[in-house]
C-alpha cells in the first residue's frame, strides 16, 4: 500500500493512487434461515424428556455394571467376591427401563428433530451466492 | 455519468478551490476513478456541488447522488449552515464548501468513504488511501488525484 507524504509541494502530476478504492471483500453469501422463537424454544427444549431419563439411567446403569467388572476383576485375581442375584437383577432391569424409555422417546413427537431437520433442508436447498461487498470502516 | 468529457452544463470552475488545505488553481478536479470525476465544485450563488457514489466496485459503476447542490437520495443532505454548503450521508459528514471570495472556495471537511473511495480529510490534511496530502499546489486545471484501476 502507498504511503506517501506530499507537503508544500507544487504539483505538476496526477497522483496515481492505488489505494483508493475502498476495500472490498468478497464472501460467500446465504439466506439465512428465518428462525422463530418458537423454533428455538423447540431446538432448546423440544426433545422427549424420555430420552433424557433414559440417559441418566443408561449412564447410572453402567457406573453400577463397572462395580460388578471390578467385582469380576478381583474374583479372578483369587480374592473371592461374590454378586448377588439381586446385584445382576439390578443391572438387567436398569439395561430394560433405559432402553423402554429410548424406545417411548422415539416414538414420541420430537418437535427438536423436525426443526432440525427443517433447518439442514434449508441450508442444502438454499443456492449460495459469492459476492463482492464495501466493508464499513 | 459526469467525466472528463461529459462536465454538467451549469459547470462553471473557480479559479481557486482549497481542498484540504492544498489548492487547485485554475479550475482543477480533486479526483477521477477512470473518466468519472466523483466530485465537482463549481462557481454559483452558493457553491454548486456534484457527487457520484460508487454503485458497483468492480465495474467502477457510479450514480449521481447530488446533482448541482440538489440531494437525488433521499440518505444524502444538502444544506446551509453559516454560509457554508454541507453534505451527509446518512447523518456521516460527506463535503463542507465555503465560499471565500468570487471565484474562489475551500473545502475544510471531505470525507467519500461512505461514497465507497478511501479519501478523507479536514482543513489542515487530505488523506488518500494511506497517503497525505498538505499545503500542496497544482496549476493548469488538472486532477489531483487519479485512480485508473
Amino acid at each position: 500500500m502507498a504511503n506517501k507524504i506530499f507537503k508544500d509541494e507544487d504539483l505538476t502530476q496526477t497522483y496515481e493512487a492505488t489505494d483508493i478504492l475502498s476495500d472490498t471483500s468478497i464472501g460467500t453469501w446465504q439466506e439465512d434461515y428465518p428462525l422463530t422463537a418458537i423454533d428455538f424454544d423447540r431446538i432448546k427444549s423440544g426433545k422427549p424428556v424420555t430420552f433424557i431419563w433414559a440417559h441418566s439411567i443408561f449412564l447410572t446403569t453402567v457406573g453400577f455394571g463397572l462395580n460388578l467388572v471390578a467385582k469380576g476383576i478381583s474374583t479372578w485375581a483369587n480374592v473371592p467376591q461374590t454378586i448377588s442375584i439381586g446385584e445382576w437383577a439390578a443391572l438387567g432391569i436398569g439395561i430394560i427401563v433405559s432402553i423402554i424409555l429410548y424406545v417411548v422417546g422415539r416414538l414420541l413427537p420430537n418437535n427438536r428433530k423436525i426443526v432440525m431437520k427443517n433447518i439442514e433442508t434449508h441450508f442444502e436447498k438454499a443456492p449460495k451466492i459469492r459476492q463482492a461487498y464495501r466493508e464499513t470502516k | 455519468m459526469i467525466t472528463k468529457n461529459n462536465l454538467p452544463k451549469s459547470y462553471v470552475p473557480y479559479t481557486s478551490l482549497t481542498v484540504c488545505s492544498n489548492s487547485l488553481l485554475g479550475g482543477g478536479h480533486i479526483v477521477s476513478i477512470g473518466d468519472v470525476l466523483p466530485i465537482i465544485i463549481g462557481k454559483g450563488e452558493k457553491p454548486m456541488i456534484w457527487l457520484q457514489a460508487l454503485a458497483k466496485p468492480e465495474s467502477k459503476e457510479f450514480v449521481t447522488i447530488v446533482e448541482g447542490s440538489i440531494s437525488k437520495h433521499p440518505a444524502v443532505k444538502v444544506y446551509e449552515e453559516n454560509d457554508v454548503l454541507k453534505v451527509s450521508v446518512s447523518g456521516t459528514m460527506v463535503l463542507s464548501v465555503k465560499t471565500t471570495s468570487e471565484n474562489s472556495a475551500e473545502v475544510d471537511e471531505l470525507d467519500l468513504r461512505p461514497l465507497g473511495l478511501n479519501l478523507h480529510g479536514d482543513s489542515f490534511m487530505l488523506m488518500v488511501g494511506a497517503s497525505k496530502f498538505s499545503g500542496n499546489s497544482m496549476s493548469g486545471g488538472g486532477i489531483l488525484i487519479g485512480f485508473s484501476g
